[in-house]
């Protein structure tokens, strides 16, 4: 064999071969203006409290429903205007974006967490037991899932961390489901029955061989489930089922302005722009990944 | 003396209906029967479906027959639950694509084994590697890249280094050149053939390919729709065929490299 003719050939196909998943990702304008949106979303709620001009709960009695700086009568004071109790809303979206993100991000490390550990499980049970604990998930993925989240704040009660619970509860299926179903297909590809065929036990394999294929799927789910778990907990705060009045929470704030939509618009347009921002970057984020990450449409 | 690896009437029947009050069973395996030694190749040809595939499958544990026995050195190992089948007995799969894991290196496919076997520290296994890509012909510096940066040709070559990392005795290869270019298939048997003569390896060689069989192996077993049609020295069967579905398989080779020449 002419070694150095095959090696010429390699380093060619390395030249060639190389479109590394980042790339695909920053080709993709979309997920490029997401990633910018998601990464100041993400800046502002690090650093959110320490530049807010003023205390969330403050209330400026003589100043409720002052414009925004744009409208008529505004002033730099309170650069977004104040709601109708007079608290400053610029510090109020900041503190919400905080509360918003971290607790979105908790939901979802907590619920991919657990879903993936009851997805692998569930791929090493027998398949009777594995059918009744995917058709449990079926059923509950059947639902959708602000609904399910209500019904079960309606049962443990409401408040921001039964919330997050319920929300907790609503998206493991997802993740269950996910794993499950990926690992069951990677389980028949050649390669698994080849590390099978070389000594590997179930343990192994699922870690070794399985994991490192089915992470970039679930890393997509990760960030859909993300701005679901956005989006029902501000939706529970507006239906009052979440997070309570005092709160400086995106979806609470929303359901207080709500009456005065209008007479003092901004009240409840700044919020709502803040929920709708940061949800359709993470979107877009997820769309770019799961385009960059998929093998299919890579290579 | 007992032979290396024999198989005895081996018969595999898969479920094909979930309904648990009509169970329906499709036997794509009716009674296989062999005998190898060291050196020796058995092929089995058949057309698709034939359940060539299968007799692969079970031959390396990949999956347990209805009924038989597969004796190696002598010894039932279908009976023997702690027998090291990946120790023992190895397959090559058909197609090199999809056979290795996108996400490991070389080295990392070709360590599974070893790992599994706890029987070499790191850097035995280094060792190992590097003399393993140098038995098939590879450079060892391919280890640290990934299955996807390679040829079929090379990928299969790196298959067969994997079946051999553990000196096994028996490789089933199941139509092992079928995905490569003609002009590859070539160098890979020869390459089977090299190290057949090196290790005294025992071959059973899954293939539709003939004229490779007559060229490559010492016994041929003829399936047909998971009926064994005819079995024994690859001169015998070829010269005199016995069974009629063997004749016709032959006349219609024969009849294809006529056309073919023509």
């Amino acid at each position: 064999m002419n070694y150095a003719k095959v090696n010429g050939l390699s380093m060619r196909l390395k030249h060639f071969k190389a479109k590394p998943s980042w790339l695909m990702f920053s080709k993709n304008n979309g997920a490029l203006f997401g990633s910018i949106i998601l990464a100041a979303a993400v800046l502002l709620a690090i650093i959110g409290p320490w530049i807010a001009p003023f205390d969330p709960a403050q209330q400026f009695s003589s100043r409720s429903f002052h414009p925004p700086v744009w409208n008529q009568g505004g002033n730099f004071t309170h650069f977004l205007g104040t709601d109708d109790l007079g608290r400053d809303l610029l510090s109020r979206l900041l503190h919400g974006a905080r509360l918003s993100l971290f607790l979105a991000g908790f939901i979802v490390l907590i619920a991919a967490g657990t879903g993936v550990l009851i997805g692998a499980i569930a791929a090493l049970l027998p398949p009777l037991l594995r059918s009744i604990l995917m058709r449990i998930m079926d059923l509950l993925l059947s639902l959708p899932s602000l609904l399910l989240a209500i019904a079960v704040v309606a049962i443990i009660g409401p408040g921001l961390s039964n919330a997050v619970y319920a929300v907790i509860l609503v998206l493991i299926p997802q993740f269950v489901k996910l794993t499950q179903n990926s690992i069951s297909q990677e389980l028949c590809k050649d390669y698994c029955i080849a590390a099978k065929l070389d000594g590997a036990n179930s343990i192994r394999l699922l870690t070794k061989h399985v994991g490192p294929n089915i992470v970039p799927a679930v890393i997509v789910q990760l960030t859909f489930s993300f701005s679901t778990a956005l989006l029902d907990i501000a939706a529970l705060g507006f239906l009052g089922l979440g997070a309570q009045p005092p709160l400086a929470e995106w979806g609470t704030m929303l359901a207080e302005s709500r009456s005065y939509i209008q007479y003092a618009p901004w009240t409840m347009a700044l919020p709502g722009l803040a929920i709708f921002l940061t949800i359709l970057s993470i979107n877009l984020v997820g769309d770019g990944l799961r385009d960059a990450l998929d093998p299919q449409l890579n290579q | 003396m007992a032979n290396l690896f024999k198989a005895n009437l081996l018969r595999k029947s898969y479920k094909v209906s979930n309904n648990p009050f009509k169970e329906r069973h499709l036997e794509v395996l009716k009674g296989a029967s062999f005998s190898i030694n060291p050196g020796q190749t058995l092929a089995v040809v058949g057309e698709s479906g034939s359940g060539k595939s299968t007799l692969a499958r079970l031959l390396v544990g990949a999956e347990k027959p209805d009924s038989g026995q597969l004796f190696f050195n002598g010894e039932n190992i279908l009976e023997d639950k702690k027998f090291p089948w990946y120790k023992e007995i190895r397959m090559v799969f058909q197609n090199p694509r999809t056979s290795f894991n996108p996400r490991a290196t070389i080295a990392q496919i070709l360590a599974e084994p070893l790992l599994n076997a706890k029987n070499d520290n790191r850097i035995q296994i280094q060792q190992k590697i590097r003399q393993a890509l140098e038995l098939v012909g590879l450079r060892s510096e391919y280890a640290e890249r990934y299955p996807h940066t390679f040829s079929g040709g090379q990928r299969q070559r790196i298959a067969i280094a994997r079946a051999l990392m553990l000196n096994p005795k028996v490789i089933v290869a199941d139509e092992p050149v079928s995905a490569l270019d003609v002009s590859v298939q070539a160098q890979i048997i020869n390459l089977l053939l090299d190290l057949q003569e090196e290790l005294q390896l025992a071959y059973v060689f899954i293939s539709h390919d003939l004229g490779l069989v007559q060229h490559f192996s010492d016994k041929v077993l003829v399936m047909h729709k998971g009926v064994q049609e005819e079995y024994g020295p690859v001169n015998q069967v070829f010269s005199q065929p016995q069974s009629p579905y063997t004749q016709k398989l032959l006349a219609a080779s024969a009849g294809y490299k006529k056309a073919v020449k023509d």
